[in-house]
């Protein structure tokens, strides 16, 4: 008798022990799992981020190209995709112009570290200086341009014949005949080149105070 | 018999230590296996929300994509000062272009009252008024005093009820809409005038008033003219040597083969956009 009860307990603990251990196996493999499916989840979230900000960053630039289309004054507009810049007011171009756009660039060193990119949006010109403006070319552009500092670098007419400067630090400016920037293939990072064409049509045109999009 | 009953009670005890440590290990794992369900759960609630954000900027962007353009521009009229040039434009595309003379941005200085004028091309946004065919030109005063310097002489202005007596005797005066010069006999010849041939008598350049025949020159601004107010005006000339300059006294000349073709194309109301 005793042995009959011994031999059912034996199947019954052994049916327990079974399932204990498939349920073991059942949590590791799940744990397992877990952290692929966290990574997925990672990686969709950013994915997901990344798309947003993608799209608020163009939808900025179409609000931003609608509100060019509605300013009546006169003003610039540059779209940095198609490298055009336009004169224009209420939608129509009175001018288009190529353009050359300098390469995104970090200067400086940590922590002074500032990064030169052209910027998006609304900007307005905080001042226009013709060929008598005597500009000082950073020490960082002869580094990038492989060039030695020169003892006397306050160049007039570096800039060129005319020069806008926005309050976003950019310069929109033609091929100077003097200094580092006198060079097609070479722009001022988070600058604009234009052609001396363009800049005599526009100089009495534009003025502080205008606004120009970024698009 | 006690042998088999003692092994079995073994294997009783030995499977009862087995399912004790499992079930702690298996307490364990469940534990672990909860807390990673919570953090990925976490996560996926963190991506659901930036999921939301994604499909509402994809919207907005739809939405402002798919808009209509703030206003669908006409066609509409440019003139670039310093390059001396029209563009006849729609969308940005070009339908017609040809090269203009602007404003010579001279000043001129009338001695005596202190008049100045200045002949600049107005730069902005300026609008087609009306459309003449073969216009009139009123000289304005400044071009009476432009003549007087030129031909060393002195000005006289002429008024309605105001005559000028001659050294021979004869009397100019206005007579209608016609400048007359009436000779002690009685004799009366209308004056008339054109450009470069204004009226001199008497080492005096007369001006007509506004209103005579004397001061209605025609064929000076070519065939057509799109008027734009303040009068300022695109229109022809009879010099075509001066297209390309600056040497108008403000309005946009244009050859007339081009004011020709873009009188047709052109309709009042169209913006003119002057830089």
């Amino acid at each position: 008798m005793l042995s009959k009860i011994l031999v059912a307990l034996m199947g019954v603990l052994l049916f327990l022990n079974v399932i204990l251990f498939s349920l073991n196996v059942l949590y590791k493999w799940e744990m397992k799992q877990i952290p692929s499916l966290m990574t997925k989840a990672e990686q969709l979230r950013l994915e997901t981020i990344s798309k947003t900000k993608a799209n608020r960053m163009a939808l900025n630039m179409e609000i931003t190209r609608r509100m060019a289309k509605e300013n009546t004054q006169l003003h610039l507009t540059v779209d940095t995709t198609k490298h055009l810049m336009f004169l224009a007011s209420e939608g129509a171009q009175l001018r288009a112009m190529n353009i050359k756009t300098g390469k995104d660039t970090l200067i400086g060193s940590p922590p002074d570290r500032v990064r030169m990119v052209l910027p998006a949006g609304k900007r307005l010109v905080t001042n226009v200086v013709d060929d008598t403006y005597v500009w000082t070319a950073p020490a960082w552009v002869y580094a990038q341009r492989k060039q030695r500092v020169p003892t006397e670098n306050a160049l007039k007419g570096g800039l060129g014949s005319l020069a806008i400067f926005l309050d976003s630090g950019t310069v929109i400016y033609s091929r100077p005949e003097v200094g580092p920037l006198n060079d097609d293939n070479y722009v001022l990072p988070g600058s604009i080149q234009i052609s001396s064409t363009d800049v005599k049509a526009i100089r009495k045109a534009v003025q502080a105070g205008m606004v120009v999009y970024f698009y | 018999m006690m042998k088999r009953t003692h092994i079995y009670i073994i294997i009783v005890i030995l499977l009862c230590l087995s399912a004790l440590a499992l079930i702690n290990n298996a307490i364990y794992l469940s534990m672990q296996r909860n807390i990673a369900y919570l953090i990925f759960q976490n996560k996926m609630e963190v991506y659901e929300g930036a999921s939301r954000q994604l499909e509402s900027t994809s919207q907005m962007l739809s939405a402002v994509q798919t808009a209509p353009e703030p206003w669908n521009h006409g066609p509409y009229l440019v003139v670039s000062i310093a390059e001396h040039y029209l563009w006849y434009k729609q969308e940005g595309k070009v339908i017609f272009k040809a090269p203009v003379a602007t404003g010579s941005e001279k000043t001129l200085v009338r001695l005596g009252n202190q008049q100045t004028w200045r002949f600049d091309t107005p730069r902005g946004r300026m609008v087609v008024q009306d459309k003449q065919e073969d216009p009139i030109w009123v000289p304005p005063d400044w071009h009476y005093v432009e003549q007087s310097r030129l031909k060393g002489v002195t000005l006289f202005h002429l008024d309605y009820g105001k005559t000028l007596t001659l050294s021979d005797a004869s009397v100019v005066s206005v007579v209608g809409y016609n400048v007359v010069r009436r000779q002690p006999n009685g004799a009366t010849q209308i004056l008339t005038a054109s450009e470069k041939k204004e009226i001199i008598l008497d080492g005096m350049l007369v001006i007509p008033p506004l209103g005579t025949t004397a001061r209605r020159y025609k064929g000076v601004l070519g065939p057509y003219s799109l008027e734009l107010g303040d009068g300022y005006a695109i229109h022809g000339t009879d010099q075509p040597e001066s297209i390309g300059h600056s040497v108008s006294h403000g309005c946009v000349r244009m050859y007339n083969e081009d004011i020709t073709k873009l009188f047709k194309l052109v309709k009042i109301g169209t913006p003119v956009y002057i830089y």
